[in-house]
């Protein structure tokens, strides 16, 4: 589509304009904005699109203000093989005119004419590459739907295959529609294809349903049937078994009375056992009665004969036993006397020994004596004396201070010295002292005294404050002076250290005595020690005066102790000589004693032998009186032929009977009444179950199941038809999808490759010869490469994307171009681009330019100062 | 002499997958209207009985209501006995349908139905003898059995009995086996006279006698049977037996082979439904093999179709690979596909060529663009 010529008039707010435009190359139109440059793309739009009667607001928009005529628009424009003249006024003087010059000449008008010209537009330009060439002022930064239609179809002429119509997109919406019946947008089949499987598995299963339970209720027919001749061989076998069992029965009868006639026999035979085994018996005790006589005899004179032997030993044992005895008298008349000189001579050394022991204890007990004596004087002394070493250092100590008192007091006292000129008494502080002549007598002044020569004088002399104080010391330390003499009893410091020196000596003497008594008592104590002297002087005087004169005491404690040893050893051996003659005396005893028992015993067995021989023989008279041997004897015959008899009819008649096999029989007619129970029972049970089974028949026989399962199966069959049927479609318009949509993706990538090569050729242009860009199936650039980086087309800057969603255009436009294409119009785009980019878009646009129709809408005529060849138009302002 | 109808196989309760609602509905329909006809025979023709050889129902679990029809209808004709015999389909047994509460409480007095092999008197010195199933699987020749100790005294004797005869089997394994050289033994000794069975649904004369037959199905209810819907008008005397087949069926199944390669094959299958009279009682089932192309397809297809809605129903063999559909050199060319359409035609069209289930998928995604491309212009 080429536009060769633009009129419009009153049109918004342009009153009349008229441009005309070269089929290639770039024509820009300038104009401000008031004069409508954008009216002229709108005109077009509003003449290709809206009939002349249309009051729709886009037609409302464009009528003139405060003028009275309506808008007009003309164009001359070339189509594919057409070129026409088109025409319409709207508003007022409503009218549509079309002039085709090429390929024929006609005229329309009227509706005519434009439903003509939208024929003529469908034929032949490409709506949505008229939509995507043109950039709209202030929405030029979408990239233009370019996929498709005619840069589809000139790509791939381009690209060397045959080009794709539209009649190939269509198709391809409808292979998709297709698809989408069956498929979900994931590739998953669509929930009726799954309602309907489900629907044949649901039939499928009722067909299962009803087949098992026709199964069931034929099994049951079955059984029912079987059951019945079951019933029919049980009733057989019932009638035959009963004929068995009669006859089995008299044959049972019958050895029951043969069994009765045995039973007595052994009755019999009984009887007769019995009475042969009591004439055995009376038999044997007969003879055994004959042999006890005998037996009872021989016993007598065997035992008679015992006693008799028996005599001489006796004898002889009684004289063995006398002969221990006697020298047993001897022997404890020996042991006597050694037993008395052993006493003595024991008695004897305990004496000497208890001298010794006397004389020992006596010493330490005087010992022990002298020592308590010392300490008890040595005590009495200690009791007196209490001057220890401490209180003669306190003696010493006031003796020293008073010394030093008094001489601190005589210095600084006043001292009386009176001078007896005569003898005399003078009165001393109240005190009558007799001086002789030329005696003095001292008086230290401490406070005050007097010294008065009865009815003579009296001389008082006061001492001085500080005299007063050194008396009071010394009054003080003679008091504590005296006071400690007084408590050691002593005159003065040398009382002091003898008395201290006696108390010493006197403890010295306690300890001795406490050692030398604790060595001599050891563990005993006086008093005790006293006593064993006291018992042991008993003992030797009470021994002395008791002994026997002879013989004579020992010379000393070892003698004594060497007889008392001998004596011992000699009473020892004959102690021991006396006990062998015991035990002797003991076993002849014994020895004695066994043989007079067993001589008292063979005596009493001899007497029994006799009373039996006695007892027997009376016994066997009394018995042969009531039956002689030999009639005994002959009872035994008799009775042992009488049972030999009985035995042998007893034989036979158990012969008889076994004969019968009367064991079998009854375990037969048992068994054969056992099974007739047993049949009765079976048949009963059948009879119960055949019953059972008609019911459930008779009930499930009405359900009609054998149509039902026909029904089934008629679903089943129609479902799976069906299923198939849509399965297979399914399949194949899947098959179909993906084989189309494989070739449509491989045709996109295959002229993808031109379109990107001119779209990089015109790039590079503006940006640099690095410049690569990523195109995506729908044709639009994903990717920009520019010195290496990439960049997605999203994130980059506003400029860019305007330059290129430009450059994109004029690859698609110059591409289509051979094939009709559309004119590019872009209505002030550019914005966005900083003047150098401009230059080189200017450049871009010229190259552009070169094959097909562009024509830019500017009020802003620097903007395309860079586009090198154009024709440019300025509208009038 | 006595006159009477033999019949057999009437299967009531019998459904058949391939009839979709209504057509099964008259299937049903007529299978007891058929009895009515056969009731009306008699009564137009003489006869004073009907017997029936066997499988009156398809099975003895069928629905009360068939039950209650068949016997109403025989009712409407009552002065003709119809002696009902137990067969394979609805033995004897314990859940025999001739003993259900449903059978005994509806029968009307004119229905007897053959319980033994006691012999039935129903004229001066006429017995019917039947030889009916007591099980679905009897382990020996029910009809030997029957006819086994009967004397030969003048009394005319028709026996009904039902099964495979030895001559006729396939299996000859088969225990209950109609032996026919027996049977014939019988005929010939004068002990019996006619023998109607049942179980095979075309007319048939078995052996040389003439008076062994089985009648067939009053109604068809297969394409493999030969000679259905008649039933035997019998006229037997002590010298003479005359049988005669009378056609009662008002449905029909055909089936028929087609070997298609073009459009004139295609013509010949329309022309041979065309010609199909009283459609809607005939079910029919072709085979279709050979080699077409889409447009040829569609235009079959569109055929099949209208003739499908005519027909009682329309079976048409589902094996796929019998007939291949590929598309002609320039049945897409029509279309003009260009561009990446073109190219996919091709990929669909190579491997239609081919084999196996993929090319079977390639030729159906075939038919379906042909069909959208057409849908289109």
């Amino acid at each position: 589509m080429r536009i060769l010529r633009l009129k419009i008039c009153n049109f918004r707010g342009v009153g009349e304009c008229e441009v005309t435009f070269p089929t290639e190359g770039v024509t820009i139109i300038e104009g401000p904005n008031e004069v409508g440059k954008t009216s002229l793309s709108e005109a077009i739009d509003l003449l290709l699109a809206e009939r002349d009667d249309s009051t729709k607001r886009s037609v409302r928009a464009v009528k003139p203000v405060g003028k009275d005529v309506g808008a007009e628009v003309e164009v001359e424009m070339t189509s594919g093989p057409y070129r026409f003249i088109y025409r319409k006024c709207w508003h007022r003087q409503k009218a549509t005119e079309l002039q085709i010059l090429e390929p024929q000449k006609s005229q329309l008008t009227g509706r005519e004419a434009h439903d003509r010209v939208r024929a003529i537009l469908d034929e032949t330009l490409d709506s949505g590459l008229w939509e995507a060439l043109r950039i709209r002022q202030g929405t030029q930064l979408e990239q233009a739907v370019l996929a498709g239609g005619s840069l589809g179809r000139a790509l791939d002429l381009a690209a060397g295959g045959d080009a794709a119509g539209e009649r190939e997109d269509d198709l391809w919406l409808r292979i998709t529609a297709e698809r989408d019946q069956y498929w979900t947008a994931t590739g998953q089949e669509k929930s009726d294809r799954t309602a309907l499987k489900a629907n044949v598995a649901g039939a499928a299963a009722r067909v299962t349903e009803v087949e098992q339970a026709l199964r069931e209720l034929e099994g049951d027919a079955d059984e029912v049937d079987r059951l019945q001749r079951a019933a029919k061989e049980l009733f057989e076998k019932q009638e035959e078994l009963k004929g068995l069992e009669e006859g089995l029965g008299a044959q049972f009868a019958s050895i029951e009375h043969q069994r009765n006639d045995v039973e007595r026999l052994k009755g019999v035979n009984d009887t007769a056992q019995a009475h042969r085994d009591r004439v055995q018996e009376i038999s044997k005790s007969r003879t055994d009665l004959v042999a006890r006589v005998a037996a009872a005899a021989k016993a007598v004179l065997e035992h008679d004969s015992k006693v008799e032997a028996a005599v001489p030993a006796l004898a002889a044992a009684e004289a063995r036993l006398k002969g221990a005895k006697d020298a047993i008298g001897s022997g404890k008349e020996q042991v006597g006397a050694a037993d008395a000189a052993d006493r003595l001579a024991t008695g004897d050394e305990s004496y000497r020994r208890h001298e010794i022991e006397l004389a020992q204890l006596s010493e330490r007990l005087e010992r022990v004596e002298e020592a308590v004596r010392r300490r008890t004087d040595a005590e009495g002394d200690l009791e007196t004396n209490k001057v220890d070493d401490e209180l003669v250092r306190r003696i010493q100590e006031a003796y020293v201070e008073a010394a030093r008192a008094e001489a601190a007091a005589s210095a600084g006292a006043s001292n009386i010295h009176t001078h007896a000129l005569m003898d005399l008494t003078v009165r001393v502080g109240g005190k009558s002292v007799a001086l002789a002549a030329g005696k003095q007598h001292d008086l230290v002044v401490t406070d005050s005294a007097e010294v008065e020569v009865p009815n003579v004088v009296r001389v008082v002399v006061t001492a001085g404050a500080e005299a007063k104080s050194t008396a009071k010391r010394v009054m003080a330390a003679q008091a504590e002076f005296k006071a400690a003499c007084d408590e050691a009893g002593v005159e003065d410091v040398a009382g002091a250290q003898v008395a201290a020196e006696a108390r010493k000596e006197a403890l010295r003497v306690v300890a001795l005595a406490d050692k030398t008594i604790k060595q001599d008592l050891r563990d005993l104590t006086t008093d005790a020690l006293d006593q064993k002297v006291k018992s042991l002087e008993t003992r030797i005087t009470t021994y002395e005066t008791e002994r026997p004169s002879e013989p004579p005491l020992p010379a000393d404690f070892d003698e004594a102790k060497r007889i008392a040893a001998k004596c011992d050893g000699k009473l020892q051996v004959l102690r021991e000589a006396l006990g062998r003659l015991e035990m002797d005396e003991s076993a002849a005893s014994d020895s004695l004693q066994d043989l007079r028992l067993d001589d008292a015993g063979t005596k009493a067995t001899l007497d029994q032998a006799r009373a039996l021989e006695e007892r027997e023989t009376q016994a066997l008279a009394a018995a042969r009186k009531e039956a002689s041997d030999d009639e005994i004897a002959d009872q035994l015959t008799k009775a042992e032929a009488a049972l030999q008899q009985c035995k042998e009819e007893l034989r036979k008649a158990e012969v008889g009977l076994e004969a019968e096999d009367p064991g079998s029989v009854e375990v037969r007619l048992n068994n054969a009444r056992d099974v007739l129970k047993r049949i009765a029972d079976n048949l009963h049970d059948h009879d119960n179950k055949v019953r059972e089974l008609r019911t459930k028949l008779a009930v499930k026989g009405d359900e009609g199941l054998a149509q039902q399962l026909d029904v089934a199966k008629t679903d089943v069959g129609q479902l799976s038809l069906r299923r198939d049927r849509i399965e297979a479609r399914a399949v194949a318009a899947k098959v179909l999808y993906d084989t189309f949509a494989a070739r449509r993706a491989e045709a996109h990538r295959r002229y993808v490759a031109p379109f990107r090569e001119r779209i990089e050729g015109l790039g590079r242009i503006v940006f640099n010869p690095s410049l690569e860009v990523d195109l995506d199936d729908e044709l639009r650039i994903s990717r920009r490469t520019l010195d290496g980086v990439t960049l997605d087309f999203a994130d980059l800057s506003t400029g860019a994307k305007e330059q290129l969603g430009m450059i994109s255009r004029l690859a698609c436009a110059s591409i289509v171009s051979a094939d009709g294409g559309a004119p590019v119009i872009f209505d002030d785009a550019l914005g966005w681009s900083d003047p150098r980019k401009l230059d080189s878009m200017g450049a871009v646009i010229r190259t552009a330019g070169q094959s097909c129709q562009i024509i830019i809408l500017t009020c802003t005529p620097g903007r395309y100062a860079g586009v090198g060849k154009a024709e440019v138009i300025k509208l009038p302002a | 002499m006595t006159r009477f109808l033999h019949t057999a196989d009437w299967q009531l309760g019998m459904t058949r997958h391939f009839l979709e609602g209504e057509a099964q509905a008259r299937f049903t329909a007529a299978r007891i209207e058929v009895i009515g006809a056969i009731g009306q025979l008699a009564v137009e023709e003489g006869c004073s009985f009907v017997v029936v050889g066997g499988d009156v129902f398809e099975s003895n679990q069928v629905e009360r209501q068939v039950i209650v029809r068949a016997l109403d209808t025989m009712k409407a004709t009552s002065s003709v006995t119809f002696c009902l015999l137990p067969g394979n389909h609805d033995p004897l047994d314990a859940a025999s349908v001739f003993r259900s509460k449903t059978f005994l409480e509806n029968r009307p007095p004119n229905v007897v139905v053959l319980e033994d092999s006691a012999p039935a008197t129903v004229a001066p010195g006429v017995d019917i003898v039947g030889a009916p199933w007591p099980t679905k699987r009897p382990l020996n020749d029910l009809v030997t059995l029957a006819v086994a100790n009967l004397p030969c005294d003048g009394t005319q004797r028709i026996v009904v009995g039902h099964g495979a005869v030895d001559t006729m089997s396939p299996d000859p394994t088969n225990p209950s086996l109609i032996s026919v050289s027996d049977i014939e033994a019988a005929i010939s000794a004068g002990r019996i006279h006619y023998v109607a069975l049942g179980d095979r649904h075309s007319t048939t004369d078995v052996g040389s006698t003439g008076r062994l037959w089985y009648s067939g199905a009053p109604e068809p209810t297969d394409y493999d049977e030969s000679d259905p819907g008649n039933v035997l008008l019998v006229d037997l005397s002590e010298e003479a037996i005359s049988v005669v087949p009378h056609r009662v069926a008002t449905w029909r199944f055909l089936r028929e082979s087609f070997d298609l390669t073009n459009r004139a094959d295609c013509e010949q299958v329309r022309s041979f439904l065309e010609a199909i009279p009283d459609k809607h009682r005939t079910i029919v089932k072709l085979s279709l093999v050979g080699q077409l192309s889409l447009g040829d397809m569609t235009w079959l297809e569109a055929q099949l179709e209208h003739a499908a809605d005519l027909l009682g129903a329309l079976e048409t063999w589902e094996r796929r690979s019998d007939l291949v559909v590929l598309p002609d050199d320039d049945e897409f060319d029509g279309f003009g596909l260009t561009g990446f359409a073109a190219g996919a035609l091709d990929d669909l069209r190579k491997t239609g060529e081919g084999s196996g289930d993929d090319a079977l998928v390639a030729r159906d995604a075939l038919g379906l663009l042909y069909r959208l491309l057409a849908g289109a212009s």
